[in-house]
This record gives structure tokens, sequence and C-alpha cells, in this order.
């Protein structure tokens, strides 16, 4: 199985996946930067500010928090000479593109406008806050009850009462001062060769600040007592049940399986047992937020249903040491896992989006190696890991009975 | 078995057909060095092929709303009472069902045993296998699927908007998974008999993308076809309502209520489509997506324009269905100002009929469009989709 070359160049650490046969060029570059409390507002205005004047919409941005960092991620998609001959900047064209957007913004050029930007960026900014608010999802209410005090758990956009305060020049310096201690990553999949790919980083990123490496990952320690909150809600019963897994980095590709055990996969127990055999629920959502140290659960049922549907959801937990996976069981759940990273590796955006997550916690799990290790993890191995879960949070929305 | 070669020099493929003796279409893209391989088999019939059946009393019966999608929920129950889904995983594959106003459509993914996979496809949709405790069971976690829809904005909006343009008795304003009345109409001799009309070889297109070798494939298929019996082939008419396409639109204006943080609205025309072939479909959906694009596309100055304006909120999202019995096209996104948008809208689409679109708007357009189907033979499963849908009409 194909793996990406990594190396460091000029301050850049460099991913490459060549795939000879690909019609178009994937290329991201991601800015990795520790976060603060301090400066967690300043900082998610500042890629607002700084692609404002974005008009190129084949560039796409997006940013996020991973645990204690925060990533600004930069997407250009170009086909390949090859099939639109004329159309394209080729490689080294897209790569100049993004590294002049984050080394050298628009701001630096005309610092005059900075302020009206900085003006207009913190009103959007706070019209954002208040529509996450108010459209707040299942599973960020639930990370925020699970785990108030962990990066992941903080607004997206900032918090709302620090947003006005902000000023054009400290943003400006707080940028110049990220730049410095972020780790820089650039991500290329297509037909490419690595010293095509060399060559272009090297000239695109010319005077990028020196190679950095970030603080160690925080994960959120598991609450002392557990948290059952029920809301009233016109909407239907909805149940979602935070299981803190705490660091499971150490322990991958077993954590990987039990996810699976856990998820809406055929190899799930719980989906099989609670949708296929009960029909108390049609869909589980899982969300691995794995860099919180927690697993989401969330799913619609009937009312009458939920606690029973909770109750499935523990009594998985201990069937394991119970009723533990067959010999043929674990062969399907290894296969599954392996499947699920191999067809991951066949698609760019989602083959970067995992490459950039063995960026942050360590070459040992790339894809390839993750698969290699799955067909040795031992139901032993799942037993153990699993008995260190808990349940520590449960949230009942909507439905009659509340 | 006649072999057919269709090859494209710009974009370096090769699509390999073959017709079986049993009428199966087989179509094979061969993707050397692909880790992934693709296959669907998909059945002309879908939620618009409302039609009767003779039911085992002898008496003729309407097939309530909503079988096409209990059939393909239906069909991943095996004899062996084995978890369809997870023999395949076992076998490093993923499969999945849709069911769409036109079709029906079950795919696996897979990185290997490609044939024996194929094989388990062909036997799951092809094995009528209906009990009354497994249909019991399936309509209630249909049910369950109906509810969660209940609060899927883009669901709604979207049967709402068909039901505007149609009314609401046509088959397009109907859910494809029918009505909570309705699933209760669906018993064991209602699917059986769908089944045996509808999921015949003559009306079914296999498609394979992956790193296999077309010729040998064929013969994996045709010697599993050879020996599976199906009921001789009678062609169904497909009871769609044309005559209500003709008709104009239904309701110029539908609102509902419901519980989304911002106004979801969508604007939609419909195409009469008489008299178009199915090989005019693809030239009128591109030509579709190109005005769309070129006028209200993303980069578009519309488009630009409404979101300085902060009259809409994030992108516009744009949708066609083109077939021979109807066509739609509709424009949705969140608004705060829906009657705005919507003059404006009316505005652009008047100009650009009038005036036309610059060269410039339209070279951007048809760049956009290029990429985004470049982009789809980089994943092998949007391919397969697209390829999909356009082989079965």
């Amino acid at each position: 199985m194909q793996e990406f070359l990594q190396f460091e160049q000029d301050g850049i650490h460099v991913h490459v996946l060549p795939k000879p046969k690909n019609k178009m060029i994937h290329v991201q570059v991601s800015i990795i930067a520790p976060i603060h409390r301090e400066h967690w507002t300043a900082q998610a205005l500042l890629p607002h500010v700084l692609l404002h004047r974005l008009n190129d919409l084949q560039v796409e941005w997006k940013q996020e928090t991973w645990c204690n960092r925060h990533l600004i991620t930069l997407q250009l998609l170009q086909a390949h000479e090859r099939y639109l001959p004329g159309h394209t900047t080729g490689l080294s064209g897209s790569l100049q593109k993004l590294a002049a957007l984050l080394l050298n913004p628009w701001f630096l050029q005309s610092p005059t406008d900075l302020e009206t930007v900085v003006a207009q960026e913190k009103r959007k900014q706070g019209e954002r806050i208040r529509e996450a608010r108010e459209g707040h999802h299942a599973k960020q209410r639930l990370l925020a009850l699970a785990a108030p005090d962990h990066p992941s758990a903080w607004p997206m956009y900032g918090f709302e009462q620090e947003v006005q305060v902000l000023d054009s020049t400290a943003l400006l310096q707080r940028y110049q001062h990220l730049l410095q201690v972020s780790e820089i990553h650039v991500f290329v999949v297509g037909a490419v060769q690595t010293d095509e790919v060399c060559a272009a980083v090297r000239s695109a990123f010319d005077g990028a600040p020196p190679l950095q490496h970030l603080p160690d990952l925080l994960i959120a320690p598991a609450k002392p007592e557990p948290l059952l909150i029920q809301e009233s809600s016109p909407g239907p019963a909805q149940v979602s049940a935070a299981l803190h897994v705490g660091s499971v980095f150490s322990q991958y590709p077993t954590f990987w399986m039990l996810y699976n055990l856990y998820s809406a996969l055929p190899t799930s127990r719980l989906y099989d047992r609670t949708r296929n055999q009960q029909q108390w629920v049609y869909h589980i959502d899982t969300y691995l937020v794995e860099e919180t140290g927690y697993l989401f659960l969330h799913t619609r049922s009937e009312s009458h249903h939920r606690s029973e549907f909770i109750t499935a959801c523990r009594e998985e937990l201990f069937r394991l040491q119970t009723d533990p996976l067959s010999d043929e069981d674990l062969h399907t759940l290894s296969t599954a896992c392996a499947r699920q990273l191999r067809f991951r590796m066949d698609l760019p955006w989602r083959a970067i989006a995992y490459q950039l997550k063995i960026a942050q916690i360590g070459s040992a799990f790339t894809l390839p190696r993750m698969v290699a290790e799955f067909p040795n993890v031992t139901a032993t191995d799942l037993l153990h890991l699993a008995q260190t879960f808990t349940f520590d949070t449960i949230f009942y929305t909507g439905g009659e009975d509340i | 078995m006649n072999i057919s070669y269709r090859e494209s020099e710009r974009l370096q493929e090769l699509l390999v057909t073959a017709v079986l003796p049993n009428g199966l279409q087989v179509v094979v893209l061969p993707r050397e060095g692909n880790q992934v391989t693709y296959a669907s088999l998909t059945v002309r019939y879908g939620s618009l092929h409302r039609h009767t059946i003779r039911g085992q009393d002898g008496h003729e019966r309407t097939v309530p709303d909503g079988v096409q999608h209990f059939l393909e929920h239906m069909v991943f129950a095996r004899p062996d009472g084995l978890n369809a889904y997870k023999e395949f995983e076992k076998r490093s594959a993923d499969i999945s069902g849709f069911t769409s106003h036109a079709l029906t459509s079950f795919a696996f993914s897979c990185v290997e045993h490609v044939e024996a996979n194929l094989i388990e496809l062909l036997e799951l949709v092809q094995t009528p296998y209906f009990p009354v405790d497994l249909v019991n069971a399936e309509r209630r976690i249909i049910e369950e699927e109906m509810r969660m829809y209940e609060t899927d904005e883009d669901a709604l909006v979207q049967t709402n908007l068909l039901e505007a343009l149609y009314g609401r008795d046509h088959p397009l304003a109907t859910d494809v998974l029918g009505t909570p009345d309705s699933l209760r109409l669906i018993d064991c001799d209602v699917l059986t008999e769908c089944h045996r009309l509808f999921y015949h070889p003559q009306n079914s297109v296999l498609l394979v993308i992956g790193d296999v070798q077309p010729e040998s494939l064929f013969q994996v298929v045709a010697a599993h076809q050879a020996q599976t019996s199906f009921a001789s082939w009678f062609p169904q008419p497909l009871h769609l309502p044309t005559e209500l396409d003709q008709a104009p639109v239904a309701k110029q204006l539908l609102e509902r209520n419901a519980p989304f943080y911002l106004p979801l609205v969508a604007f939609g025309s419909k195409e009469h489509m008489q008299g178009y072939m199915s090989q005019d479909l693809l030239t009128m959906e591109l030509t579709t997506q190109l005005a769309f694009e070129a006028i209200l596309g993303l980069d578009s100055t519309f488009q630009q324009e409404m979101q300085d304006k902060e009259w809409i909120e994030g992108e516009l999202c744009m949708q066609t269905e083109l077939l021979e019995s109807h066509g739609y096209a509709f424009v949705a996104g969140y608004s705060m100002e829906p009657q705005r948008l919507q003059a404006q809208l009316r505005h652009a689409l008047q100009q650009a009929a009038q005036y036309g679109v610059s060269e410039a708007s339209f070279r951007r357009a048809q760049n956009a469009i290029l990429i985004r189907y470049l982009q789809e033979f980089d994943d092998v499963q949007a391919l397969g989709a697209r390829l999909s849908r356009h082989l079965a009409y």
C-alpha cells in the first residue's frame, strides 16, 4: 500500500503521495499553531482577516481546533495539465499562490485597510458566534458539557465578550508571532514527482520561518461524577452520550477497532442490537473526537427507548468480558478497519486529513502501519482498553417525557 | 456475447460493455493500479414507478408508495440469516443501497476479492427473500428512518419545492420512503411481485470500475447468470404521470414553518421533457449546469453580490434532474431575505435570457464544471454513482 513520503525542507514539513493516474493535483498548506485561552478570540478571527480578500474561489480554507492546537488550512485543487491544458498553473503555481496568502498577506501591502477590514470582520464574527450558539449541534453541546475547559469546547469563533475589544495592530502582531511558533505543513497528492515538489516548495516558501515543533497534546480528564442532563425542547426525542476514552494514541489500532464496535457500521454490536434486533433507532451518529479524550454517541429515539439505548451502550462495553469476540468476529473487525483506512488512502482530501492527524500524533500510525497492526490486536487488548472507558455525560433532549 | 469498446483519448479511459444472454447489461471501466474497486447493480425502478400488480388472489391492486425503497431495504435480508453487510466486510467490502425517483441501486467498494463480492451482489439483489417477521421488523426501521428525515432540512425543502412545482399528488412530491399509511400496505405479496417484475436482468445494469480485466469479468458474471433463473420478462409500462409534467407550476409560492435557525429557501423551475430522447438528456443536463454556474455559481457576480449584501448565508446549491418523464432544476440556500433574493434571482435570469452571459463567465463556468467532473475520476465511488445513473437512463 502506498504511503506518504515525508521530509522536511527549508522549515516546511512536506508530505507527498504520488498517484500517477490521478487527474487532479490536490495541494494543501496547513499552519498548526499552539493556542492559549487568552489569545483564542484573536486567533479565531485571524483567518477571516487574513483571507478576507480571497477572491480566487479555487482556494478553499477552513480552521479548526485539534486538541490544544489551531489548524488553519488552505486547499487548492487543479487539473493536471494533461487533462485541461492551458487552464492550470501547475503544482508550482498552486504552491506559490498558497504560500503568498500565508507568508505575504495582503495587509502587509496595504496596512491602511487593515483597520476597516478588522472592524467588518469583528461585526461578522459576532454574528457567527450568535448563529453558532443558536444552531448548536448536539456534539458541540455535549463537548461543552463533558469537557468545558478543553480547547475543543471553546467557541469556534472566539468568546463573544472579547471580540469587539480586539485591536487591529495587536492582531497583526499576533499573526506575525504565530508564524514564528507554528508548524507549516505542505501536502501534495497527484501525478507528481518528489523532486518536482521539492523544487516547488523551495521556491514558494523561500523565507519561511525556521522549522517548529509544537508542545504535547492535551487530553481532557474524566469527570469525577457522571452527569445526566435533561432538556425539554419542541423537537424529537434525542439522546447523546459522552464516553471518556482518555489518551488512546499509544493504542491507536486497538482503539480504532473498539470504535468500530460502537459506530453505525456492520461490525458494530451496538448497532446490530439497537437497530437490527430491537428497532429502537434508525442510525447512530458516532463522533470520534479522540483529541479531547472523548467518543460521542448521538441518536434519535422514541422517549421510552432512550434509557434502554444508554443501558445497551454500557452493556456492550461489559460484554467484551462476558462474551468476547470470536476469532472470526475479530478477523472481520480487523478486515473492516483495514478496509476503511485503505479507502481513505484512495481519496486525496481524506488521505491528507489523516496525514495531518499523523503529523500531530506521530508517524507510528500512518495508514499502512495501522493496516499492518490490526490483525495483531487481540480480544484481550480490546477488553483491557474498553475497561478504561467510562460514560461521564448523558444528555436527553426533546420528547414527551421531559 | 457482444462486447463493445469506447475509448476517450483525452481522458485516457476505456468503457467496455457487454449484454449477456439474459439481458443484463455489464459495463466495465478498467483502471489499472486502482486500489479500490467499485461495482453497482442498478435496477430501473424508482419511486416514480407507480403501477398495479395482480396479487395471488387474482385481484389487481395499486402498489403502495414507498415499495421501491422497502425493497431496497429487504434486499439485504439473507435466507441463511447472516448479516449481509458483515459478510461483505469479511471480504474487505462495503455495501450500500439507495432509492431515487427513477432507480434503485446497490453498490459495493472493495480492496480485495472482487469476483466473490460481485457474485454475492448478484445473489443478494436477484434472490427474493421476504419472510413476514423480517418485513415487519424492517417496517419499524423505515418508520424510524421517516422520523429522522422529519427534521432533515435538505429533504424537507426539496419535497416542498417538488410539491410546489408538480402538485401534492404527483409522485415526485411524495417521499421516496412513502408515507406511514402506505408502509402499512406493503406486505410480502407486494414485495415478491414487484421484485419479480422489476428486479429482472433486462431491467438492470451492472457496472464495475477498478483494476479488472473486462473480458474475464464478463465470463464470470455470464457463468453465474446462466445458472440463475428468472421469470420470463415482459416490459412493464412506466406509469409516469407525464400529463402532469405539461401542467403549469402548481403553486408559485409554498411556505412551511420548520424549526430551522435560518429560513431555507429554494427556487425551482420545471422543464417540459416531451419529445426529448435519452441521448439528449446528458447535453441538456450539462447545458443547464453551465447556465446555472455562469449566472448563479459560486464565482458569479450574482452570488458575490448576494453575499456582500448578506442576503444569503453560505453558498447557494444547485441541482438538476432531467429524465424523459420530467425535468426540474433548483437553487437553494439560507436567507433572511427570501423575497429580495427571489426578485434578484429572477432579474439575473431574465438578464441572462435577454443578453446572454459574458465570454469570461462562460469560460469560468465551463472550467468549474470540467474540474468538477475530472475530480470525480479520482474518487471511484463518486464516479460510479454518476456512471450508474447515466447508464440506467
